[in-house]
């Protein structure tokens, strides 16, 4: 009689600490369960399209930089530089780096400049930050069914596949007598 | 009949259990009582003291967050942001100015947000569940500064009379919030709105004394307001005050801006609760203009000394002129020089700052020369 | 005697249920308080990334440093040279008296990446060290956003769009 009576009471003991372990895990899980801060959002979604936006705006000022006539000039690299590698895709190839191209940096063809003066920003910034990116150009061309890849990828950490939380730049498209020019930024942490 | 000693204390001592038990059970349900209550009191007393400080808290979540929605609204100007606040229907949110400094926060609670530098321009009591943010930039000429306008979906504007094609235009600027263009006061209906805004666009419907149309006489007096236009940049405040319209600026607010569509300082005008608020909000924009001032003098300069440093620049262009004082009419330098003087006096007095429009009409023709006739470098 | 005794071990009895009662009590206290702890600090942490948003928003958005385009819209995500340039003393010269109500304590950088590497500090206003002489700032929220800088005064008189980032730092 005793005996069932201690094992009740134990049970009740028992049952109690249950419960309060139980709050004490559900307090503690709140934190646990916290969604990403606001300012992480808004930085990643910001800075991909200001990184983009900036990129393409840029002017070269490379005192080597040769356009018509072999007269100095300075394209920009979203307008001109992707332009004329679109235009001039077909004469580029990795072996040869300074083959021909309308615009000509350091004697590089323009696919080649863009990609080392993209890679090198790029650098000196996200990669300084720590960011895991992805950037790319890819050409649309009318007769053709699947994108050709002219700048990049330009792969850091990994890079940010489909299953990484990340946030594109956009496509920041660009018309030109080519084809469809496309570029964009993927920025994951 | 008592049968022996034995029996005799036995009844006598069953008389006193009787009464130790009585006592004893009396005893403890007043120590049950007596000590419950102190436990229960203690923590009714808990229960309290936390609601109270989770009002403040929530208040001051509210506010901070509220405080985060303007700022992103305010430089994300033309658009205008719908912002869902049905978990506020109960509370008053409430904006005021004065000296330069905003406040807004919840009605009644201690917490509100201070800002003396983003002018904000909305009735000064809001209940609703639904708010209205829209931003526009101010120019004179060159951007100074972002206003931003809170209004809410139960505040109702409604516009009397044309204005010189105004009403249309302000009608078709403010799509999707509470208002109606009227031909005639007496088709005023405040219908279930929280506070009224009458637009009188011809200076003729809302006068002093004059009696307010009949359906809003059920309204609360604050909660009525009207902006009379006595000219196209001319206005006077109006607010009820037993069923007749009162005054409330002594003299008539100037508006003080650039013609153009899309007046920032007159839609102001027409979102501020009062001459009050409108005033105080401006003078934080003429504060950032007189900043802006020094920076755009200084860039000015490095123009100057750019045509001066390459006169070859110069040989099919009339750069310099556009710019120094000595030159035309309309010139950068001479502009910016009157409009700093100006802006100075008008952060003392108010009614100096109408001064302002002609430095800044002059500032804006000589930009445009400057890069249309000129073919030169813009000042902005 | 025995019931005395029986009374008096009750009333033992009701006093240590009471007392282990305050004491369960003080143990939910205690709980609470370091929970509150750790939720003030993360109030904080939240405070703070919303000041450093809020204060990368206003700075994006400067009429003091954007890129105008006379009467059309300015420029996303530009700075103009010639106004960055001269900026710094303007915030400087009034940063008392205005600008700190606009930033608060934090402390704003323009880096030039290309072409040159020039710094251009806008605004530092650090928190002030404590009476004991100790740091007044306990943590430092950098925010970074990349930014086009835009300069027309060369003899081109073409705008050249420089690279370059702005990295904001707000002082808890």
């Amino acid at each position: 009689m005793i005996n069932r009576k201690r094992a009740q009471v134990e049970i009740i003991g028992l049952v109690i600490i249950v419960i309060l372990i139980a709050l004490g895990m559900l307090f503690m899980a709140q934190f646990a369960l916290k969604e990403d801060a606001k300012k992480k959002i808004f930085t990643r979604k910001g800075l991909a399209y200001s990184t983009m936006s900036s990129l393409m705006k840029t002017t070269i000022s490379d005192q080597s930089c040769s356009g018509t006539y072999q007269k100095w000039v300075q394209p920009q690299l979203g307008k001109d530089l992707l332009e004329d590698c679109a235009k001039n895709y077909d004469y580029y190839s990795v072996d040869d780096p300074d083959s021909y191209s309308l615009y000509q940096c350091q004697g590089l063809h323009s696919c080649h400049f863009a990609n080392q003066l993209i890679k090198e920003l790029l650098n000196e910034t996200l990669g300084e930050w720590n960011k895991k990116y992805v950037f790319q150009v890819k050409l649309i061309r009318a007769q053709e069914d699947k994108p050709l890849t002219i700048v990049g990828p330009i792969k850091v950490g990994g890079g940010c596949p489909r299953s990484k939380d990340r946030d594109v730049s956009g496509l920041f498209p660009l018309h030109t007598d080519a084809g469809l020019i496309e570029s964009n930024l993927y920025l994951c942490d | 009949m008592v049968k022996n000693k034995s029996d005799k204390n036995r009844k006598s001592s069953h008389g006193l259990y009787n009464k130790s038990g009585q006592i004893q059970l009396t005893f403890s349900w007043i120590y049950i009582l007596i000590a419950g209550a102190i436990i229960l009191l203690f923590f009714v007393g808990l229960v309290f003291k936390q609601q109270a400080a989770a009002e403040e808290s929530l208040a001051f979540d509210v506010v901070q967050i509220m405080d985060s929605i303007f700022t992103g609204a305010q430089v994300s100007e033309k658009t205008k942001n719908f912002i869902d606040v049905s978990g506020l229907a109960d509370y008053t949110l409430s904006f005021t100015c004065e000296d330069g400094l905003s406040e807004f926060g919840i009605k009644g609670q201690s917490s509100p947000i201070q800002n003396v530098v983003d002018p904000i321009f909305s009735p000064q009591e809001i209940k609703t569940t639904l708010l209205i943010l829209w931003s526009l930039p101010y120019k004179l000429p060159f951007k100074v500064i972002d206003m931003m306008y809170v209004t809410s979906i139960n505040t109702k504007y409604f516009i009397l009379g044309d204005g010189n094609g105004f009403a249309e235009e302000f009608y078709n600027s403010t799509q999707d919030f509470n208002r109606v263009l009227i031909s005639n006061p007496t088709d005023i209906d405040p219908e279930k709105n929280f506070q009224v805004r009458i637009i009188d666009l011809e200076g003729v419907y809302v006068k002093p004394n004059q009696l307010v149309p009949a359906k809003l006489s059920l309204l609360e007096d604050d909660k009525v307001t009207a902006i009379s236009f006595t000219a196209s940049n001319m206005v006077n405040y109006f607010k009820k005050e037993d069923n007749l319209w009162k005054q409330t600026n002594l003299n008539p607010v100037q508006i003080i801006s650039l013609s153009g569509e899309r007046n920032a300082a007159k839609y102001a005008a027409i979102f501020a609760a009062n001459d009050e608020v409108y005033q105080c909000n401006m003078n934080k924009a003429f504060l950032r203009l007189k900043y802006l001032i020094e920076i755009y003098e200084e860039k000015a300069k490095e123009i100057e000394t750019h045509y001066n440093l390459n006169p070859e620049l110069q040989l099919n262009k009339d750069c310099l002129n556009y710019i120094q004082k000595g030159g035309y009419e309309q010139n950068i330098n001479g502009a910016l020089e009157s409009l700093k003087n100006i802006v100075a006096g008008c952060l003392f007095k108010p009614s100096l700052c109408g001064d302002l429009l002609q430095p800044a009409e002059d500032l804006k023709q000589a930009n445009i020369d400057l890069g249309e006739k000129g073919d030169c470098l813009t000042l902005y | 005697m025995l019931r005395k005794k029986n009374g008096q071990a009750r009333m033992n009895e009701t006093i240590a249920i009471v007392f282990i009662f305050f004491v369960l009590i003080l143990f939910g206290i205690m709980f609470f308080y370091q929970y509150q702890k750790i939720a003030i600090k993360e109030k904080n942490e939240e405070l703070l990334g919303n000041r450093a948003m809020d204060t990368t928003l206003k700075t994006l958005f400067l009429p003091e440093l954007i890129c105008t385009k006379g009467e059309a819209e300015p420029e996303d995500n530009c700075f103009d040279l010639m106004k960055l340039r001269h900026a710094e003393k303007t915030f400087t010269a009034h940063l008392n008296d205005y600008y700190y109500e606009l930033f608060s304590f934090a402390k704003i950088t323009v880096q030039e990446i290309y072409p040159g590497n020039k710094t251009y500090i806008l605004y530092d206003k650090e928190k002030p060290p404590l009476e004991d002489g100790s740091s007044g700032w306990t943590r430092k929220e950098p925010t970074y956003f990349v930014v086009t800088l835009k300069d027309e005064n060369n003899t081109e008189e073409k705008s050249n769009y420089g690279f370059g980032y702005i990295n904001i730092e707000v002082y808890s």
